[in-house]
Parts: C-alpha cells; sequence; structure tokens
C-alpha cells in the first residue's frame, strides 16, 4: 500500500525528471514509513544536480537513496547506526526492497538487489555502535535532564538491537512489537531477556514518574541497556 | 572573548580531574584528535575526541556501574560548560572491548595518554569492524545528500551558512580518511590526502585546501556565495572520488 503524500511526489518527480531516471521503487520497512530508491540512467553525469532536483519536488519525509546501476551494492551494506540519526535502515533495507518493494516507475529492479551475504557481523557492527554512540547520546541526555526520553529511547534502541541479531536467524520479516518474543524464543537467553524486561517496565512507568524518579530510572535504564550489551555479547565472539 | 587553544587544554584537564575520581576503575583516559594531534582550531575544533576506558568489572556491578556514571554525567556537564567551541561527549568504554576500526589508527598513534596506564598497544578492531568502516565514504556521501539543496537556493540564510561551514569541517577530517579505509589504507587524517593521491593518481584534492583557507578566515561566513563556491567544489570533489573508488571496488572484485 503506497502512500498517498508518497504517490503524489512520485507523479511530480516523474512530470519533472522522469527523462533523466531508469526507475523508482518504494520499499516498506518494519521501523519506519520505507523509503525510495531513485536509479538515474546511466548517462545522467553529475547526481548531485539530480537530487537537488529532487528536492524541488518536495519529497515526503521517507528516505531516498539516489543510486546509479552500479551503486545498488551499498543498499545491501550494513550501515551506520548514530546520531544524529537514531535509527539505521539499512540492515533490513535489501530484504524489504528485495521481498516487499513496489516499482512505482521503470524498470524492475529488484532482482538486482543482492541480499547480504553474511550478515552475522552486522549485529557486531550494531552493538560496537551502540557502545560508542548510544553510550554517549545517553551522557548528553543526561545533562539536558531528558530522563523520560532516554528511558523510552533505549528501549526503542534494545528493540533495534534484537531485531539486527534476529537477521542472522534469517528472521527480517518482523515488527517493533513482535521482535522481543521472537528474540526471546529463538536466542533463549534469560539474562538479556530480563535486563530487556527490567527496561522495558521502566518505559511502561515513565509517564507516572516525577524528576527524582525519572532521574534514577535513567540511570537504571542505561545499566539495563549495558546488561543487554553485555550477556549478548557472545553473540559476536 | 574569543577562545584560545589554551581554553580547549583547560577542558581536557578538568576531565583529566573528573575521572581521576574514579580511582582505580578508571584504567585510562586516551586522548585523540585535534588537541592530541597539536592543531586545533580554536573556536572551531570540536571536542571531547576521549575514551575514557573502564575496568570491565565495572560493567558487572550495578553499583559501581552507577557511581562511574554519576562521576562521568558530571564530567560531561563540565565540559558542556567550559568548552571553548563545539563539543559532544568523550566514549567511556569496557577496557576489554575492541574499538571501531576507524577510531583506530588515531586511538593508538596519533593520541595521548591523559590518566592511567598505557593500554594502547591492547587496542584492537575486529574484521567486521573494520569492513564496516570500509564502507563509510558511501554512508557519508548519502548523508550529505540534502546539502544539495543550497547547490541551488536562491540566498542562504544565516543559518544556512552556518550548517554549510559545519558540514565543511566534517567533511576534511572525515572523507578523505574514509575515502584511505574504502581502500583499505588505514592512517591518520594528516596523511589521509597524500594517501589518495598516491592510491588515485590525479585526483584533484583542491577542494580540501579550500575548506582549510576558508577556516583560516577571521570571518568565515561573512560571504554565503563563497561558502556555496566551495560547496560546489567539495560536491563535485566527492562525485569524482566516489566514481574513482566505485571502479576501483570493481577492479578488486574481478577474479
Amino acid at each position: 500500500m503506497i502512500d498517498e503524500q508518497i504517490s503524489r511526489f512520485t507523479t511530480r518527480l516523474i512530470a519533472s525528471i522522469g527523462g533523466q531516471l531508469e526507475s523508482i521503487t518504494f520499499y516498506p520497512h518494519p521501523f519506519t514509513n520505507g523509503g525510495l530508491v531513485i536509479v538515474p540512467l546511466d548517462d545522467v553525469e553529475f547526481i548531485p544536480d539530480l537530487i537537488s532536483e529532487i528536492y524541488e519536488c518536495d519529497p515526503p519525509p521517507v528516505m531516498f537513496y539516489c543510486l546509479r546501476r552500479c551503486e545498488l551494492f551499498e543498499l545491501s551494506l550494513v550501515g551506520v547506526f548514530g546520531w544524529p540519526n537514531p535509527l539505521e535502515e539499512k540492515p533490513h533495507l535489501a530484504f524489504w526492497l528485495k521481498n516487499k518493494g513496489i516499482v512505482l516507475h521503470g524498470r524492475d529492479i529488484r532482482e538486482e538487489i543482492k541480499l547480504p551475504a553474511d550478515t552475522s557481523g552486522f549485529f557486531e557492527n550494531h552493538m560496537q555502535r551502540c557502545r560508542q554512540f548510544v553510550r554517549n547520546w545517553a551522557l548528553d541526555q543526561l545533562r539536558r535532564k531528558n530522563y523520560r526520553g532516554m528511558i523510552k529511547e533505549l528501549e526503542r534502541q534494545t528493540r533495534y538491537l534484537m531485531a539486527t541479531a534476529l537477521l542472522s536467524k534469517n528472521e527480517w520479516d518482523v515488527s517493533l512489537e513482535t521482535i522481543p518474543n521472537r528474540f526471546d524464543r529463538l536466542f533463549k537467553n534469560g539474562q538479556a531477556n530480563q535486563a530487556w524486561e527490567n527496561m522495558a517496565a521502566l518505559a511502561r512507568q515513565t509517564a507516572e514518574m516525577d524528576d527524582r524518579i525519572s532521574r534514577q530510572s535513567a540511570f537504571e535504564a542505561l545499566w539495563f541497556f549495558e546488561q543487554f550489551l553485555l550477556k549478548t555479547g557472545e553473540y559476536t565472539r | 572573548m574569543s577562545a584560545t587553544v589554551k581554553d580547549y587544554h583547560l577542558v581536557v584537564d578538568g576531565l583529566v580531574e573528573d575521572v581521576g575520581r574514579l580511582g582505580d576503575e578508571a584504567t585510562s583516559i586516551i586522548l585523540f584528535g585535534s588537541v592530541a594531534r597539536g592543531d586545533v582550531i580554536a573556536g572551531q575544533s570540536d571536542m571531547m575526541d576521549a575514551y575514557v576506558f573502564l575496568r570491565h568489572e565495572v560493567f558487572e556491578d550495578k553499583t559501581r556501574f552507577l557511581q562511574a556514571l554519576e562521576v562521568l554525567s558530571e564530567a560531561f556537564d563540565r565540559i558542556a560548560e567550559k568548552a571553548p567551541g563545539p563539543f559532544h561527549p568523550f566514549f567511556y568504554w569496557d577496557e576489554i572491548d575492541p574499538v571501531p576500526a576507524a577510531f583506530n589508527y588515531e586511538l593508538t598513534t596519533v593520541s595521548k595518554v591523559m590518566l592511567g596506564d598505557d593500554i594502547r598497544d591492547r587496542i584492537e578492531s575486529t574484521e567486521p569492524s573494520r569492513q564496516a568502516a570500509r564502507t563509510a565514504f558511501f554512508e557519508m556521501r548519502r548523508l550529505g545528500s540534502p546539502m544539495m539543496v543550497y547547490l541551488r537556493k536562491k540566498e542562504l540564510t544565516e543559518e544556512d551558512c552556518q550548517i554549510i561551514f559545519r558540514v565543511l569541517i566534517g567533511i576534511r577530517r572525515d572523507l578523505p580518511i574514509s575515502a584511505c579505509m574504502a581502500l583499505d589504507i588505514w592512517g591518520g587524517q594528516l596523511e589521509a590526502i597524500r594517501e589518495l593521491k598516491k592510491a588515485l593518481p590525479g585526483l584533484d584534492t583542491g577542494a580540501i585546501e579550500s575548506i582549510a583557507s576558508l577556516q583560516r578566515q577571521p570571518q568565515p561566513l561573512a560571504d554565503p556565495e563563497q561558502l556555496r563556491s566551495v560547496l560546489k567544489q567539495v560536491v563535485i570533489f566527492v562525485e569524482d572520488l566516489n566514481n574513482r573508488l566505485i571502479d576501483k571496488l570493481k577492479d578488486e572484485a574481478r577474479p
């Protein structure tokens, strides 16, 4: 099902620069509103001009990739995971594009999309980026006294981390809601699950917390997040 | 009052003093980046590029972890209060965990031990981390897409100019080294341009010098059209670099 905004944007894009495009494909994504892969014709020499024209067509707030055919391999890479983009679509992107993508214009690129050959390193990289960015992001949230926001975001980041771990079991067709159960069922990691349960319980209580409790809970949430990292570290060794 | 290089060093001293309160719980503080290299541009260089390594046991004991977190949190509050330019938190790290490959060289080579043990010969990175670092250039190029709006925007506002300038500084700092990593060349920021020119003969790196020259101006944001022109030069450089890297990787993939 294509969102009305995306549909209208595609119409504008085709009217404006359709002659320079080989294809437009929409991909749904389990954590976001999905995105667009825009492939220019091979004879388009300077992609930045095309990108500024795409922006002039007022794109909806979804991710878009403007890649030549020879650059499509980039869609199957691990991604960067880190602030200021707290959510990296990449680990799941190729799976959803290939299996659930919708061609909106031109050639069907889905056959050409290669699924990541080995997702075992994805979790290690995701975990390392959590150590690098979630930790120092958390220090900044403590400074800003955004305690409730920090607890909720740590809970969300743990779900993303579980989702990346599930890729190693070929489980890509997930939703934010189903991730914790699937993770528990497939990994049977009691200690990691306990850390998750504790963090999820804190996230459910944020509305009732006063300032003092919310600060203490933010510290605890980071402890539970650290425990989740520690207890799942074995998957990277 | 304008920022000085000394202000940067005072903030580093403050971090050492604060983390020192952790006693044996902190194994080491290793400083890298512009302050460690000695090429700070006062008011423009960011801080705090430092790893605070903690004993592994801190991550296994709730009380010890929460106490350490309290100290680290206060240390960052002080950095935010005193930083003479852009700032971000330092990294706190378990002493036994490998570090991201993208930071390995600077952290182990162009760095300074500010507190505790010199553990640099024990710092490692893993193969998946190296593989991810080799893709960073392509991710940076993608993340730069929204900047293309400024190539055509009729009039650049002061805020636009600040965004462009910040991004240009980031490009000068991170892009050459990312391109080197894509080519499996692992070195520091200072050698990155030289290494790139060696690996990709004929590459015009003048755009990076244009950013440096902009940074040296007393009022780098004063002329929006000059900023736009440097941005355009940089975009052309990035595209040329991208095309060359793709060709090189294609060659590597050939049997």
